[in-house]
């Protein structure tokens, strides 16, 4: 980490600018800023040479060297992003009573402050990784858009067959409010999948640096991963139970790979396939259906090649109508 | 720069004189209609030959500019060049110049004016072409941006809209050209008439020896239409003093009828405004198809054609773009809404499993020129 009380106000100044302008470059305006880092970074790891000829010259930051200006500015960039994009998770995580979790446990009651502070620091710590926090766009699109509020608290209105598949578990009500809760920690543990293997064990699990979804994708050897994730996880997270983090890393999942049972995972797979790509659509025509409606139409005829519950695709489709979403 | 804002201004400038010259073209019938004073009437004629000389001027202007860039044809048949010059000179030369030398000379009646330009202006009113080539300046508004941003939707709108519009106008223009030829009720029923009433009187008053003038004014008093009766002994009945007579009298709002014993001022100002009252109508005629094809067809054909021409277009050309069309039922079986239900069904789930198949990549829009440019912004 680079200190900044080493630079002059006029270098970091002029750093500011910079990270600033390429985010007013058109073709990275209209991304989210989250996209937007990677596409700024994928520009800065392809031209590094040139760059670093470019930064030298007085327009650019000539009392720097250009490594220095590099990091100054991936500083720069990750403080936009992160001011950006955590806001409504860090509002969820201070704001919402997660004792219910005890009730699963069986190790013992967990203090809620302490669990709230670690769940904290665990989706900082995957956001601070790079290649994590570009997965997580569609976990910080759920939270901006609010879209686990809206679809169950519209679920446990209907009382339909997603209401009746994801309320099995008996040690809590079937609540909306606390439903809501217990899915938005999973989506928030979700991307802890892509967090690289090494990472999480010392000990060399075979092929080394990868991550589950990867290993899912190359080798059969997924189960020792998932195993030694969860494992990690509980470790790192007092007060979350065992079955909420399987749940969680089994999300990335298609249905054919999941139990009958996984239903919050098989729902969570929708929610995160559904945001992955999400944009506010540019200047729609009034003939266009909405965008969450479009993307649960268009799921309904790849709901077998993507792994989709297809009742639970109707399910959301009709709720995305009925409310013009 | 300077030029874009001078185009600008004059698309903006355009459309506005337009509307201006259809509000003109309405109020100067109202006011014939409501027998606005003959000050206010005239300042209205001059504003119509203003008017014309405008769009007279916009036709030369464009001509020029079309053929400088060897288009002038293109101009005149696809750019509404024939609108432009159908609603201007011919308008300005039949009509607004020698209604112009009349005003600058206050000649004689109109009706009877002998000199060929004179005969032609008033066979050009006969059949209406004045109110009906200056109402078709509505067609031109069709083009206005403002209104659609989609260059299908103003098109076709303005294909419909002057079809029905033109329609109307050549329609109006023949039945006012067989009813005016061929109309009893004109002017020279109505000297002939008064002619006639006066032999009458005459023949009335000598048979049983009544006196001439209490017999014309007891049997006329009540003739609305009468203005004056000149006596040949010098003696005259008014009921209009002078001074109203000049204000609301123009040459050609009145005929004079002469006989043995006197002679009539008789006004024609009732046909006149029946005539005006029907040019309100006609006028209103060939505006409600043009301001309905342009709000409201226009607003049907954006939302049930051309929007989703565009939603199509745009879901083809961008990756992000994946928004389905919403399918009416009493559309589905057209051609253009069975494309987009093969766009919902089986392009758009193509297109997003091909970009689920793609990885993320190491890929970016950024161009090294663009980066460039942050030195050049800096200094």
């Amino acid at each position: 980490m680079v200190q900044a009380r080493r630079y002059s106000k006029s270098e970091l100044h002029g750093i500011k600018e910079f990270a600033g302008y390429l985010f007013e470059i058109p073709s990275i305006k209209k991304e989210p800023l989250l996209i937007g880092e990677r596409l700024i970074i994928n520009f800065i790891e392809k031209n590094k040479q040139e760059l670093s000829v470019i930064f030298t010259t007085p327009g650019f930051f000539p009392d720097l060297a250009p490594a220095e200006a590099v990091e100054l500015i991936l500083d720069d960039i990750y403080n936009r992003v992160y001011a950006s994009s955590l806001q409504p998770i860090n509002s969820f995580i201070d704001n919402t009573n997660l004792s219910f979790f005890d009730r699963f446990s069986e190790t013992g009651v967990v203090d809620d402050m302490h669990r709230r502070r670690k769940l904290h620091d665990f989706v900082l710590t995957l956001f601070k990784d790079r290649d994590v926090r570009y997965r997580m766009y569609p976990v910080i699109a759920i939270f901006r858009y609010n879209a686990v509020d809206r679809y169950i608290s519209e679920i446990f209105n209907r009382r339909e067959y997603i209401y009746k598949e994801i309320t099995r578990f008996e040690r809590i009500n079937p609540d909306a409010d606390l439903y809501i809760s217990l899915i938005k920690v999973i989506i928030l543990l979700t991307s802890v999948v892509y967090y690289k293997t090494d990472k999480i064990s010392e000990e060399a699990v075979p092929p080394g640096s990868v991550t589950i979804p990867d290993a899912a994708a190359g080798m059969g050897c997924v189960n020792v991963y998932t195993d030694e994730l969860i494992r990690y996880l509980t470790s790192k997270l007092p007060g979350i139970p065992a079955v909420i983090i399987r749940l969680a890393v089994k999300s990335h999942l298609p249905v054919d790979k999941l139990d009958e049972g996984d239903s919050l995972a098989k729902l969570v797979y929708i929610f995160c396939s559904m945001f992955q790509y999400y944009r506010d659509a540019e200047k729609p025509y009034r003939v266009n259906e909405p965008t969450e409606k479009s993307w649960l139409g268009i799921a309904k005829h790849n709901s077998g090649y993507a792994g989709y519950d297809r009742d639970m695709i109707d399910s959301l489709y009709l709720i995305a109508e009925d409310n013009n979403w | 720069m300077n030029l874009v804002i001078k185009r600008k201004i004059f698309q903006s400038i355009i459309p506005a004189v337009i509307i201006l010259s259809l509000l003109h073209n309405f109020i100067n019938e109202y006011a014939v209609f409501a027998m606005w004073s003959i000050a206010s009437i005239t300042a209205l004629l001059c504003a119509g030959v203003v008017f014309d000389l405008i769009f007279a001027v916009e036709f030369i202007v464009k001509s020029i500019k079309a053929a400088g860039r060897k288009e002038f044809l293109i101009y005149i048949k696809h750019k509404k060049g024939w609108i432009d010059i159908l609603s201007s000179f011919p308008v300005l030369i039949l009509y607004s110049v020698p209604l112009f030398c009349l005003l600058l000379k206050n000649s004689a009646e109109i009706g009877t004016l002998s000199p060929l330009p004179f005969e032609i202006m008033s066979v050009v009113i006969t059949i209406r072409m004045p109110l009906i080539l200056r109402s078709i300046r509505v067609v031109k508004l069709f083009g206005i941006k403002a209104l659609h941003n989609s260059e299908m939707t103003r098109h076709h709108s303005s294909a419909a809209g002057t079809v029905a519009v033109i329609t109307a106008a050549v329609v109006i223009m023949l039945w006012s050209g067989i009813t005016g030829f061929s109309d009893p009720e004109g002017i020279k029923k109505r000297s002939s008439d008064y002619s006639r009433l006066l032999v009458e009187l005459e023949s009335a008053a000598t048979l049983n020896n009544l006196d001439f003038r209490d017999l014309c004014e007891n049997i006329l008093i009540s003739d609305h239409r009468l203005i004056r009766i000149n006596y040949n002994n010098g003696k005259r009945y008014e009921k209009l003093s002078e001074s109203e007579f000049s204000k609301y009298y123009n040459s050609g709002d009145y005929i004079k009828v002469s006989g043995e014993l006197c002679s009539l001022t008789i006004s024609v100002k009732d046909l006149k405004k029946e005539n005006a009252r029907l040019n309100m109508m006609f006028f209103l005629v060939l505006l409600g198809p043009g301001v309905a094809f342009m709000l409201l067809y226009s607003r049907h054909f954006s939302i049930t054609v051309s929007d989703v021409a565009g939603a199509l277009n745009s879901g083809f050309r961008k990756r992000d773009y994946n928004l389905m069309i919403k399918i009416r039922n009493e559309y589905k079986e057209e051609e253009l809404y069975r494309l987009a239900q093969f766009y919902n069904d089986v392009y758009l789930p193509a297109k997003l499993r091909k970009r689920d198949f793609e990885k993320e990549g190491s890929g970016t829009p950024i161009t090294m020129d663009a980066v460039k440019q942050f030195d050049e912004n800096g200094s």
